[in-house]
């Protein structure tokens, strides 16, 4: 016995989303045959909308509605300092804590051979040409540090150094007020060997 | 620090077996193939989240059997401890390269986790099975593989700072093959290609000198303990001296890299810096060759420690007697670096091992562990030892992967 096909196209549609088995799929599928029609329409209604409306911003490649992006148009920023994320949902945890008042640049991504991403694959060449065109003075690499994001901040370190501006990486470490208690062994490791003079 | 009970289910040919320790010698007995070894393999999971047999966790899970648990309840100078681990196979998903997918679980005095690796350092156990008598004679993964180990019961951040150069030297691996099946030279990517390998070059080579430095630093402090130790063992004083050997390429034998010195001394702290950048010229000159064989061919996973005795080089010219003696001393400083570290003594597990060397080697390594060490010692006759080793030992007969004491020891304090 199956699922009569409506209803297996969608299980199926649901189990392409990351991290959905098909346990989860027939969960999913099963809850939106129970919702009321207008409810499913405005769920579908929203899915094509975000689709249609949101795109890369062209100047910075975050994701936004408008073209250029709200943070792109708003002369109020600095538009000397440029800080470089991975991707955009970096630059919503950034925006949240009101301590960066420069402009972004959204990679699209991290180097990584394994998985086929390359440089090309990235927002590289255009942070690099936004350099001189927005006479930028100071780029911060906002990258987490993994093994990708490592290489991502040595490979645009060797591009950016030779043009004469200021690269900096944001610290990483016990975060501010943490209990010591609760940062993990190598954490710990890590910081007792950054340890420095007060 | 010693075991008092552990609890094995579904784990290699256990079903559901307790197995209670003495705080001293505990001598577990068995035919081949019944399961001795992995009992101490079980003790060793729960010691360093890992196996020291496979990489695969898979493989210890009982066949037929969803997944296996260890619990282990010791003592340590903090008092009584617990610690536990569960592996699961997820039947739900599968991984981009079809194996199952496992899900992990772990507990340290009730604190839960689900990574095995935060398991390690908390039981601290030193190991010596037969194979490590062939720690000189084999090939150099060997001596790799026992300096990391050391290594990373030492330094508590080093098994984090090994599987990033490893995770490094993979990403690095598969652009050499990206940029070797394009075409070297054809590409129209090849400045950015090459840009990019250099980046993994300075990666590979930043990673790479900061575990070879942590090596040496371990070497350095084993060095002097063998030597003292081997002198006792073969009544003689001779110079022991370690080489840690940088692996390069195949020398073409034009003279070009004269300025790669290759071996470094033990003794001597090398510049972390000073082997990134040594190890980054290398990668840099040799390139081509590392795209045409689709592989990163030097660093710490092609580097080597050579051994030599009075100026002669152990593998080669020790006897086979010699060597034995040799392998038994770094044990034994092994014993007692880690013992200093901990500031207590370690559980020493002796898998085959005893039978295997004379009765006076047996002897150097029983006094050793004499005093306040608890051993797990397996064998498969008793026969082979001498009968004072015998005396006031737990013996735990192991059958089937079922475990039987054979005379009732209460532990006693
Ligand atoms: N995943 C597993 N499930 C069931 N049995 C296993 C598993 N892995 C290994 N074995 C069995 O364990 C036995 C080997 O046990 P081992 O501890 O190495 O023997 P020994 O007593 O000689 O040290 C073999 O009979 C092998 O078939
Ligand atoms: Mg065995
Ligand atoms: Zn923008």
């Amino acid at each position: 016995m199956h699922f009569t096909p409506p209803l297996a196209r969608l299980i199926e549609q649901f189990q392409k989303l990351p991290g959905i088995g098909p346990k989860s799929a027939q969960r999913m599928a099963f809850f939106i045959l129970g919702m009321k029609r207008d409810e499913v329409q405005a769920f579908a209604d929203a899915v094509i909308d975000a689709k249609d409306k949101v795109k890369n911003c062209s100047r910075c490649y975050h994701l936004s509605a408008n073209d250029p992006c709200e943070i792109c148009v708003n002369d109020r920023r600095d538009g000397n300092i440029i800080c470089v994320v991975a991707d955009s949902k970096d630059v919503i945890a950034l925006e949240r804590t009101r301590e960066f008042k420069g402009r972004y640049h959204v990679l699209t991504g991290l180097i990584s051979p394994l998985e086929g991403k390359g440089p090309e694959q990235l927002s590289i060449r255009e942070l690099i040409n936004r350099i001189p065109d927005e006479d930028i003075h100071e780029v911060i690499l906002a990258i987490n540090p993994t093994i990708e994001g490592d290489a991502t901040v040595l490979y645009l370190n060797n591009l950016i150094k030779p043009l004469g501006v200021k690269v900096t990486r944001i610290a990483f470490g016990l975060p501010v007020g943490a209990d010591l208690e609760y940062a993990d062994d190598v954490t710990l490791t890590r910081a007792m060997e950054g340890r420095r003079e007060v | 620090m010693h075991a008092r009970k552990v609890r094995i289910k579904d784990f290699r040919n256990y079903i559901d077996e307790e197995v209670c320790f003495n705080k001293h010698r505990n001598i577990i007995v068995g035919q081949n193939a019944q399961g001795k070894t992995n009992l101490l393999e079980a003790i060793e999971f729960v010691s360093r989240g890992k196996s020291p047999r496979t990489a695969n966790d898979f493989e210890l899970i009982r066949y037929g059997s969803p997944a296996f648990s260890i619990e282990l309840d010791f003592d340590s100078v903090q008092g009584e401890e617990n610690l536990f681990v569960s592996v699961a196979k997820n039947l739900t998903k599968t991984l981009k390269s079809g194996a199952c997918a496992l899900e992990k679980r772990a507990k340290i005095n009730g604190a839960s986790y689900n990574s095995t690796r935060k398991l390690a350092g908390n039981f601290v156990t030193v190991s010596f099975k037969s194979e490590d008598l062939n720690l000189l004679r084999g090939g150099p993964k060997y001596r790799r593989d026992w300096l990391d180990n050391l290594t990373s019961t030492l330094k508590k951040a080093y098994s984090q700072d090994l599987s990033k150069y490893n995770r490094t030297t993979s990403q690095k691996n598969r652009l050499l093959k990206d940029i070797f099946e394009k075409g070297f030279g054809a590409g129209s990517h090849e400045m950015e290609d090459l840009e990019q390998l250099k980046t993994w070059n300075q990666q590979a080579a930043l990673l790479g000198a900061r575990v070879v430095k942590q090596r040496l630093a371990v070497l350095n402090n084993l060095l002097p303990l063998a030597m003292e130790e081997h002198s006792k063992i073969s009544g003689k004083k001779e110079i022991l001296k370690a080489e840690y050997y940088l692996k390069r390429p195949e020398d073409e034998g034009d003279g070009e890299d004269r300025d790669l010195e290759e071996i470094m001394k033990a003794g001597i702290e090398p510049d972390e810096k000073d082997i990134a950048r040594r190890l980054y010229r290398l990668y840099q000159k040799r390139h081509k060759e590392e795209i045409f064989r689709k592989q990163s061919l030097a660093g710490p996973h092609r580097d080597d420690i050579r051994l030599s005795l009075n100026g002669e080089d152990a593998t080669a010219y020790a006897s086979q007697g010699q060597q034995r003696s040799l392998v038994l001393a770094l044990k034994l400083a092994e014993l007692s670096l880690v013992r200093d570290h901990i500031m207590e003594p370690p559980v020493l597990l002796l898998d085959d091992v005893l039978a295997e060397l004379d009765l006076s080697r047996q002897s150097h390594l029983m006094q050793a562990c004499d005093q306040d060490m608890q051993t797990l010692i397996t064998t498969t006759h008793v026969d082979a030892f001498e009968k004072k080793w015998l005396l006031n030992a737990r013996f735990i007969e192991i059958k089937e992967g079922r475990a039987m004491e054979q005379e009732e020891e209460p532990i006693n304090n």
